[in-house]
């Protein structure tokens, strides 16, 4: 480096030491910043040694901790997926146990005593099963979804209860991916397949407090929130939305700008659909979408209103836990309750008094009868859950109330399949048109009637009340569940049903009854609702054994060849998350290498260059000192005598 | 022409070369001494006597001056380069030092303790049952709050040690000023106006140089000898008076400010180069500014995960709970500055559930949390009523503004979630940090005493994990508040800003130091000793010495001669 000039005229004795001493000064700084990048290994040390590069070094650096992060979050997936892997394969094989014990128990070479005895042995796998849904590892249950710290079988009322979630606790690995880290008995082993499922849909009204977060949208895609123009006699103001919280909130900004342009004009308000946009007479008040926005056709306030009243699109609010009950659309018998049957148990559950829905479900959770009240996934209905495998639950009209009816949780109504009574047994018709039940009345008539071509339990009633002409009449139970058929005609003769030509239908039906001069035959529920879970099929396989129906013992084979099935895919599912894992594991290493090897471009010495740069700088401290030492001790004074 | 006249001929030649030679030996005896500038002795033949008409010979010599050898355009010069390196040195020292307090490339840096306080809880959502994993969090959340407040006390103590270093170097200025001052009266009784009291000027010059060092100067040479010496044209020295140099901590629009002023009259100051206006420029530009940033990313960082946190639950409820933020008047709308809460919340709501742990059972409600400006917004009292009206619930504003939540028994819990408004995080309940910068960062006391508290899942559901995922992801995620910035890109911006100023002044302090260097070498070229040439000096002023000695003799062998003849 030259600082000085080339056409310097004079050299003075200083200024040849001070520029010895300054180029010294420079390469000694320069040495020693080599020496540090080779003894560090590294060439920037602090952000400033390459201010480009820095903010690249801490990117690349936070990337290789986050990839560190993500195997160890990969690796523990991947533990508990192998071991929810094993632990499906030892469920599927006592299946296999239970469903070769359920074949080889059903032909003429077996007998009471054996079956009775290959009942303990399914007894004893229901015990390996309920271990087995329950295992967990390193504290996170394999079977309990998001509730992963609970375990999630737990026996109640005889049956097996689970209390998991249906969705799966997941992680993030790379590029915020979640994958599923454990599963939930919903899914693997049909734990909450229970088949009441609500289709009534309650409306509820939208309020003031009514969050847009908790409405479908007028177009049923959600609200977009940005600004619209209300024009007010011809005044246009746009409106800015965005920040909204509630529904009130939106009514508020848009009064607030009516307001400003004339108080009497009139103003949005909240109704029950979602808005209502009122014009005083002789005002016209319109609201419409800036440029291509959607937020008014969200709200469904793009109206004009001109000296009325206009109703502005059904915003369709949600069911959330904190609905008001009094909000809803139709009407719901909440005095009455629910008459509950779950296994031996009976009981009523009673709304009475609850004001939202989280009410609701505490008061089902409070029954203590494994049951769950869920919004469905909609936000439209409530479905009742049957959290226990193994019982049968009927939900039924509490003394001759709505309530289940209004809520949609009857679990035997009109529609339901006539497959689906007597656990998928149903119900033996004869067909061919031939008579299956006869009704014997209090007047002696006799009523046949034929159920060929029914398939749900409207069908048979509508058989039994056209074949019956008025003088009996067939409808679900008031109080309870079941069918019901009223004798409306007088006599001393006994209301009966019987079954016809051999047939099971009455009984099938649960009304084969005599009830001598009552005139209600109030039938037993039998098509009362259960989970098609591994448990309740092994239980049901016990029971069959253990009672000797070889009916039931074929019926529990088959629900146990179905449950492989779902065994076997659940097992593939797993199997796909971990292959999903173990190739993300691999990418994720692969990225490693590549990010440090960037970082090691950037920041690490290169210390070959960096060992040829230092022996250059010795070489030039070395010349530097053997010229400086030449030059100040040749002086004129040496060489007079 | 007379021998005797001769005589003196002689006599002036010794005379002369002798004051020559003693020039030459100052010079060599100085040629090592700092600010030395090399003289020369004047030497002209004397006016000759007419011998005969238009015949002159020569009287000898006669030392007409002894002469400083400077440019005075060149120290002009070479003072304001030497300004302008000691401030970029000054700056580079300064930035040099916040890059260490900061240290972010090192595992011990922001960056890196961000990283693995996200990458904890990465996996405590891997693993959300596991008790250990929440210690980790909380200890990892300590160790990056403590690491902030480590940074910010050391950076106040740097902008301290700055400050202190500006009041020293301006001591320092203010007495070369009087030393100046002196020096110019002394220059001028021993000049008395047509002198040369060559040492005093040297010394002078020294000063100048010394004092450019702190601030930029130009001066005026007075036909007396003296001079003035002054900052953008405000005279500091005037002759033989120093007007002295003092700095004044002054709070200017809520900021404390070192402002240089003339001890004299007050007159403010501003040097645009030297250490001491550097100093006063990156006590602000640099050190505050850095210490702003950081309390600006602490500040967001808090507000941002106490915002996703609050709206998480624990694996316990609280009992009692008490807002580590109070507003300043309960019935002003919270968004309002009569409010004075540090962190805004905005329109919006956020639900609480209180728990029966007897029976499990929850009861939800919203509270609505209204700031749109429009009709009566919410107020701290109004959020205490609406939480009062849940049942089994009690809030209360206590006297130094913070609410106050308490379940009716041991036997209830409750939890947040859902909050849009950020009025939790605002007021500091179920919060991760607390503290509104950096400098009274801290994890919340709750936590750290119970981590079953810290809100990994949503949702009420034991076990959960949503919570804390978004939590890990939140620093690499583009927030609105942030203007589409991400936490962590924040804080990467800031560091990189400051490699930019730190490496550009490393650059800025080489070429000022080429600039310097080059002109002070000039300087030499004009003003310092050459052995050699000295040397050659004393060599022609010995031989004319010797020869002024040989014709004395001469001229005595002639007198004798003379005298010779009177017998």
């Amino acid at each position: 480096m030259s600082i000085i000039n080339s056409n310097q005229g004079r050299v003075s004795s200083a200024m040849t030491a001070d520029s010895m001493l300054s180029i010294l000064r420079q390469t000694q700084t320069e040495m020693m910043k080599i020496q540090q990048q080779i003894s560090s290994g590294k060439k920037v040390s602090v952000p400033s040694d390459n201010s480009g590069a820095a903010s690249a070094i801490g990117n690349f650096r936070n990337l290789l901790a986050q990839f560190d992060q993500h195997t160890e979050s990969l690796s523990n997936a991947s533990d508990v997926l192998a071991v929810t892997d094993s632990t499906l394969s030892d469920i599927s094989d006592l299946v296999t146990q239970a469903q070769s014990i359920a074949s080889s128990q059903i032909g003429v070479t077996s007998d009471a005593t054996t079956r009775s005895s290959q009942a303990e042995i399914v007894d004893s796998l229901i015990d390996s099963l309920s271990q087995s849904a329950n295992a967990d590892h390193n504290g996170i249950f394999l079977f309990s979804g998001r509730t992963s710290s609970t375990k999630p079988f737990t026996e109640l009322l005889g049956g097996y209860r689970y209390t998991g979630s249906r969705e799966n606790l997941a992680a993030t690995i790379g590029q915020n991916l979640p994958i599923d880290v454990n599963s939930n008995g919903a899914s693997a082993l049909g734990a909450l397949s229970s088949r009441v499922v609500s289709t009534v849909d309650l409306d509820p009204a939208a309020t003031a407090t009514t969050r847009l977060s908790d409405v479908a949208g007028a177009r049923n895609v959600g609200v977009q929130l940005g600004t619209v123009n209300v024009t007010i006699d011809g005044t246009q103001v746009s409106v800015d939305l965005t920040h909204s919280d509630s529904l009130g909130d939106i009514a508020t900004r848009i009064n607030s700008a009516i307001n400003g342009i004339d108080p009497t004009a009139g103003g949005l308000a909240v109704s029950s659909k979602g808005f209502t946009l009122t014009a005083a007479a002789g005002h016209t008040i319109d609201i419409a979408e800036v440029g291509a926005g959607v937020t008014a056709a969200d709200l469904g306030i793009g109206l004009t209103a001109t000296g009325a009243a206009v109703v502005g699109g059904d915003v369709n609010p949600k069911l959330t836990l904190t609905t008001d009950v009094s909000t809803f659309g139709v009407p719901v018998d909440m005095t009455s309750g629910l008459s509950v049957t779950s296994g031996s148990v009976t009981k009523v559950i009673d709304f009475t008094g609850a004001t939202t829905i989280q009410d609701m479900a505490n008061k089902v959770s409070a029954a203590d009868m494994g049951l769950r009240l869920e919004i469905n996934s909609s936000g439209t209905g409530l479905n009742l859950v049957n959290e226990v495998s193994g019982i049968d639950v009927s939900i039924g009209e509490n003394a001759g109330g709505t309530t289940a009816s209004d809520l949609g949780v009857r679990s035997l109504t009109g529609s339901t399949q006539l497959a689906d009574f007597n656990h998928g047994l149903g119900v033996r018709i004869l067909g061919s048109g031939q008579n299956d039940i006869e009704i014997q009345l209090h007047d002696g008539t006799k009523v046949d009637v034929s159920l060929t071509g029914a398939t749900t339990v409207a069908d048979v009633m509508s058989a039994i009340n056209t074949a019956g002409g008025g003088s009996v009449t067939a409808g679900m139970a008031a109080s309870g569940n079941g069918l019901e058929l009223t004798d409306t005609t007088a006599g001393a003769g006994a209301f009966t049903v019987i079954d016809l030509n051999n047939g099971y239908a009455a009984e099938d039906l649960g009304i084969k009854n005599n009830v001598g001069a009552g005139a209600t035959i109030t039938g037993t529920d039998v098509a009362k609702v259960r989970n098609e879970s591994v448990f309740t099929h092994l239980m049901a396989l016990r029971d069959a054994l253990r009672q000797n129906d070889t009916r039931g013992i074929t019926l529990a084979g088959e629900a146990l060849n179905r449950d492989l099935d779902t065994l076997t895919r659940s097992r593939a599912s797993t199997g796909v998350r971990s292959n999903r894992i173990d190739a993300e594991k691999t990418r994720t290493a692969d990225r490693k290498i590549q990010t440090a090897s960037l970082l090691s471009g950037l920041q690490d010495t290169d210390v070959t260059s960096a060992i040829t740069r230092f022996t250059q700088l010795q070489q030039q401290l070395q010349a530097n000192l053997q010229m400086g030492a030449q030059v100040m001790k040749l002086t004129l004074l040496d060489f007079l005598k | 022409m007379s021998l005797i006249g001769a005589l003196h001929t002689g006599f002036s030649g010794l005379a002369v070369n002798q004051a020559a030679l003693e020039v030459v030996g100052n010079n060599m005896a100085n040629s090592a001494t700092k600010g030395y500038s090399r003289q020369s002795a004047v030497i002209v033949a004397s006016t000759g006597t007419e011998v005969q008409p238009g015949t002159f010979i020569g009287n000898g010599i006669q030392l007409q001056t002894i002469i400083r050898h400077v440019d005075e355009a060149l120290n002009t010069r070479l003072r304001s380069a030497t300004s302008d390196q000691q401030a970029a040195t000054a700056r580079q020292d300064v930035l040099t030092q916040i890059e260490s307090i900061e240290n972010d490339l090192s595992d011990q840096g922001i960056s890196n303790q961000l990283t693995q306080f996200a990458n904890s809880w990465s996996q405590l959502a891997s693993n959300p049952t596991d008790p250990g994993l929440r210690t980790l969090v909380v200890s990892q959340g300590q160790s990056l709050a403590e690491l902030i407040g480590t940074v910010r006390g050391e950076m106040s103590s740097l902008r301290k040690q700055t400050e202190t270093d500006i009041t020293a170097n301006v001591t320092q200025a203010d007495q070369i000023l009087t030393q100046i001052a002196s020096i110019n009266q002394q220059i001028t009784l021993a000049e008395g106006g047509a002198g040369s009291a060559n040492a005093l000027r040297d010394q002078r010059d020294q000063l100048l140089s010394q004092l450019s060092e702190l601030v930029p100067v130009t001066t005026v040479l007075q036909p007396s000898g003296s001079m003035d010496v002054l900052v953008d044209s405000i005279p500091i020295v005037l002759g033989t008076q120093s007007r002295g140099l003092q700095v004044t901590p002054t709070n200017e629009s809520g900021t404390l400010q070192y402002i240089l002023r003339v001890k004299a009259d007050g007159s403010r100051l501003d040097p645009q180069s030297g250490k001491i206006g550097q100093l006063m420029e990156s006590r602000v530009g640099d050190v505050t500014d850095a210490i702003n940033a950081l309390d600006t990313f602490a500040g967001n960082l808090i507000f941002q995960l106490n915002k996703v946190h609050s709206s998480g639950q624990g694996e316990q409820g609280y009992g009692t709970l008490t807002a580590s933020n109070g507003v300043l008047d309960a019935t002003a709308a919270l968004n309002t500055p009569a409010a004075g809460l540090t962190f805004q919340p905005v329109n919006g709501s956020f639900q609480i559930t209180v728990t029966q742990k007897s029976t499990g059972q929850k009861i939800t409600r919203q509270i609505n949390v209204d700031l749109d400006g429009i009709g009566t917004d919410t107020s701290l009292n109004d959020i205490a009523g609406a939480l009062s009206a849940v049942p089994n619930l009690t809030a209360t504003v206590a006297a130094n503004g913070k609410l106050k939540i308490d379940a009716a028994s041991s036997d209830f819990t409750f939890s947040f979630s859902q909050d849009s408004s950020a009025a939790l995080a605002a007021l500091g309940l179920n919060s991760f940090f607390n503290g509104t910068s950096a400098a009274d960062i801290s994890v919340n006391s709750a936590l750290t005493a119970n981590p079953l508290l810290l809100a990994a899942g949503q949702g009420d559901i034991a076990g959960d994990n949503r919570n804390a995922l978004q939590l890990a992801g939140l620093f690499e995620t583009p927030l609105d508040d942030l203007n589409g910035q991400t936490l962590r890109g924040s804080w990467e911006n800031h560091v990189q800003d400051f490699a930019a100023r730190t490496d550009s002044t490393k650059r800025l302090v080489q070429s000022t130091g080429i600039v310097t260097d080059g002109l002070s070498a000039q300087q030499q070229s004009v003003s310092g000793v050459n052995l050699d040439e000295e040397a050659v000096n004393l060599l022609s002023f010995q031989r004319s010495y010797q020869g002024s000695a040989r014709f004395i003799s001469v001229v005595d062998e002639m007198l004798q001669t003379v005298l010779g003849l009177v017998k």
